[in-house]
C-alpha cells in the first residue's frame, strides 16, 4: 500500500490514519491482519514514528486497529465497523463532492450524469 | 585506548616530519660528515645550527599543529569527543617529543663525531658529557613547548585582540618567569647540587703545542644555580600545563 | 520518561550580542525536536552550551541529567555546522579513529550507512564535496546509539541528494522510543516530517513551541509557512 504524505495540507498524523482507513475499507488489509510496525511504516513514509504511533492509537481508539500485547497490532476483525467506516467515508467524500459543485452552480441533474458516467469510465 | 588513538592520529599527522624530513636531514648530516675534512669550520657551524634550529623548529611545529586544528575547526571535533583536554594536549606533545628527541640526537651525534673525528675523545667532548648536554638541551626544550603554546591558548579565550593578548600573555610570562619565579626557584631548590662543567686539555695536541699534563685542567663553569634553575623551569612548565588544560575546555568561544 | 534537556533562564552574552536572553526549555526524551530559526538566532549557542564547549553566564544547563561535561559526552553524539574533519584522513580512517572513543559505537552499522549515504570508505574527507563530508560527519553520530543526537544545521550549503540520503538514515537509524534528537536548521522544507516538536527561537528567545502536528492543526498551515509567519 502507498500512504503519500503531502506536507502541505494539515496534520501528518491525521493523513495517516485517512490514508489507512482508506486501506483498511477497501479491502487492501484484510481483517484481522497484521499491520506494519510503528517503526517500519515511519521509515516506509519517512515520518517520525511518533507521529506514526499517534495515528495508530487514534485508529485504535477508534476501533479500527486492535492491538494485541507483545503481539503488535491488527487491523480489527469488526467486520461491521469496517463497513459502518466505508459508509462514513463515503459519506463524507460524497458530502465534498456535493458542496464543491454546489458552488459552481450545477444542477443536481447534471450532477448525477456526471456520476453516472464517471463510475462508468471506472468500471 | 582513547589516548593510544589520540597519540596514533597525531604521529599520522605529523607524519611529514619523519617520511620527508627525517631523511633529508640524515642525508645532510651524514654530508657534514663526509665533508668535514675538507670544509671542517662550515660542517661544524652547521651541524651545531641544526641543533638551535630543531630546538626552535619542533615547538612552533607543535603550537603549529594546535593552532591549525582552530583555524580548520577540527578542534572542534576532537573537542567534541569525550576526552579531557589534557588528553588532546598531551598527545600533541608527546608526538612533538618524539620528534625532538630523533632528530636533536642525531644533531648532537653529528656534531660529537665531527669534533672527536677533528680534535679527538677527550679534548672538550667527551661521549659522556655529550649525553649530559643533550639531555640537559631536551630537559629544557621538552617543557618550552607546554609554555609556548600558553599564550595561544589563553588568546583562544577571547573574542577579540587575540594577537594582542597572545603578545601580552606571553611577555608577562617571560618577566614572571625570569624576574620573579627563577629567583625564588634559585632558593627553593638550593638543596640541590652545585653542577660543575669541567674542561680537561691535559695531554692534549692544541694549535700544534702539546699540552703539558695536569696544567690546564680547569674548572671553566661551577653553578650553584644551574640545577636549582633547571627544576624551576621544570615545576614552571609543569604549573603552564596545568594551566594549558584548563584553558584549553574553556576557550572554544571562537 | 523523564527529561533530556532542562533550560532554566540560560543567558549567554558575546561582546555586543546577547546570543540567548533569560533562555528556557525543557524537552522531553525521545522525540525528534527541530530547533528553528534563522542564521544568528542562537541555535548554535544553544548547542555548544548543551555540550559544554562554553559556558552561560546566568541559568542552569541540565543535559541527561547532568551537567554539560567532556564525560557526559560518551552520551551525546554533536554534529557540528562547520567542517571539521580531518582532509587527510580516509573515510575508513576517520570511523575507526572515532569508534575508539566511545562504548556504544555499533560496528555492524558501518556498513550500512556506508551504503545508505553512499560513502566510499576509501577515499579521503578531502576529496569529498561539501555535502559528501556532511554525510561523512552526521554518519558519524549515526553510528553510535547515544541517548541524545544533537545536529547544527546539517542542510544548510548540501546538494539535494546528500539531503535526502541524510533524512533518509537519520529516520532509518533511529532509536524510537530511546532516542532524542535536537535538530536544528533554517531550511525545514522536506524534513518536515521528520519533527515530533517544533521550537522556533529568534535573537535568543523562543518565540513558539508546540508538537509540530498540533501546529500544522493549529495554523492549518505546514511548519515552512508558520516559520515564515513567525519570522517575517
Amino acid at each position: 500500500m502507498e500512504i503519500k504524505i503531502d506536507i502541505s495540507s494539515g496534520a501528518i498524523y491525521l493523513q495517516i490514519m485517512d490514508r489507512i482507513k482508506r486501506a483498511i475499507v477497501r479491502g487492501d488489509w484484510k481483517t484481522g491482519e497484521q499491520v506494519m510496525s510503528v517503526r517500519d511504516m515511519a521509515i516506509k513514509i519517512g515520518v517520525n514514528p511518533n507521529t506514526v504511533a499517534r495515528a495508530y492509537a487514534e485508529l485504535e481508539r477508534e476501533g479500527m486497529l486492535v492491538s494485541k500485547r507483545g503481539m503488535g497490532t491488527f487491523v480489527t476483525e469488526d467486520a461491521k465497523k469496517i463497513e459502518e467506516e466505508k459508509e462514513k467515508l463515503a459519506a463524507q467524500y460524497a458530502e465534498r463532492f456535493g458542496k464543491e459543485i454546489k458552488e459552481i452552480g450545477i444542477s443536481v441533474n447534471v450532477m448525477t450524469k456526471l456520476l453516472n458516467k464517471i463510475v462508468k469510465e471506472n468500471e | 585506548m582513547k589516548f593510544k588513538s589520540l597519540f596514533l592520529k597525531e604521529l599520522k599527522q605529523e607524519k611529514a616530519w619523519f617520511m620527508y624530513i627525517f631523511p633529508g636531514f640524515v642525508i645532510l648530516e651524514l654530508l657534514f660528515l663526509s665533508l668535514y675534512k675538507h670544509y671542517l669550520w662550515q660542517c661544524f657551524a652547521l651541524s651545531m645550527i641544526f641543533i638551535v634550529v630543531i630546538f626552535f623548529a619542533v615547538i612552533f611545529s607543535a603550537s603549529h599543529s594546535l593552532v591549525n586544528e582552530w583555524k580548520l575547526h577540527t578542534s572542534q571535533f576532537l573537542f567534541s569527543l569525550p576526552v579531557r583536554g589534557w588528553h588532546i594536549l598531551l598527545a600533541k606533545f608527546a608526538v612533538h617529543s618524539i620528534v625532538f628527541i630523533v632528530f636533536s640526537f642525531i644533531a648532537f651525534f653529528t656534531v660529537y663525531l665531527i669534533a672527536k673525528g677533528q680534535w679527538g675523545e677527550s679534548v672538550w667532548i667527551k661521549s659522556t658529557g655529550v649525553v649530559k648536554i643533550w639531555l640537559i638541551y631536551l630537559f629544557v626544550g621538552i617543557p618550552s613547548m607546554f609554555i609556548e603554546v600558553f599564550p595561544r591558548i589563553t588568546s583562544n579565550c577571547f573574542m577579540r585582540f587575540r594577537k594582542l593578548i597572545a603578545s601580552f600573555v606571553a611577555i608577562v610570562l617571560f618577566i614572571g618567569f625570569f624576574n620573579y619565579l627563577l629567583p625564588l626557584g634559585w632558593k627553593i631548590f638550593s638543596f640541590l647540587p652545585e653542577a660543575t662543567f669541567t674542561t680537561s686539555m691535559s695531554g692534549q695536541v692544541f694549535q700544534g703545542v702539546p699540552m703539558p699534563p695536569d696544567l690546564l685542567t680547569i674548572k671553566t663553569a661551577t653553578s650553584e644555580n644551574f640545577l636549582p634553575g633547571l627544576a624551576t623551569w621544570f615545576l614552571f612548565a609543569v604549573l603552564i600545563f596545568i594551566g594549558d588544560c584548563l584553558l584549553l575546555e574553556k576557550g572554544e568561544e571562537g | 520518561m523523564g527529561l533530556v534537556l532542562d533550560l532554566k533562564n540560560v543567558t549567554k552574552k558575546y561582546p555586543g550580542v546577547d546570543a540567548l536572553k533569560d533562555f528556557s526549555l525543557s524537552l522531553d526524551r525521545g522525540k525528534i525536536v527541530g530547533l528553528l530559526g534563522p542564521n544568528g538566532s542562537g541555535k548554535t549557542t544553544l548547542m555548544k552550551l548543551i555540550m559544554g564547549f562554553i559556558k552561560p553566564q546566568k541559568g542552569e544547563i541540565t543535559v541527561l541529567d547532568g551537567v554539560p561535561n567532556p564525560m557526559i559526552r560518551e552520551k551525546i553524539a554533536y554534529v557540528s555546522e562547520l567542517d571539521v574533519l580531518y582532509p587527510w584522513m580516509t573515510v575508513r580512517e576517520i570511523l575507526d579513529f572515532t569508534s575508539n572513543f566511545y562504548r556504544d559505537w555499533e560496528k555492524g552499522k558501518e556498513s550500512e550507512l556506508l551504503q545508505l549515504l553512499a560513502i566510499e570508505q576509501d577515499k579521503k574527507i578531502g576529496t569529498f564535496s561539501y555535502g559528501m563530508r556532511t554525510r561523512v560527519r552526521v554518519m558519524l553520530a549515526l553510528c553510535r546509539k547515544p541517548e541524545l543526537v544533537l545536529l547544527d544545521d546539517p542542510f544548510s550549503g548540501i546538494d539535494l541528494v546528500s539531503r535526502a540520503k541524510v533524512q533518509d538514515a537519520l529516520l532509518k537509524t533511529y532509536h524510537y522510543k530511546e532516542q532524542s534528537i535536537v535538530l536544528a536548521t533554517h531550511i525545514i522544507d522536506e524534513a518536515e516530517p521528520l519533527f515530533d516538536e517544533i521550537v522556533f527561537i529568534e535573537k535568543g528567545q523562543i518565540n513558539l513551541q508546540g508538537k509540530a502536528d498540533d501546529l500544522r492543526e493549529k495554523y492549518s498551515k505546514n511548519i515552512t509557512d508558520i516559520y515564515k509567519e513567525v519570522f517575517k
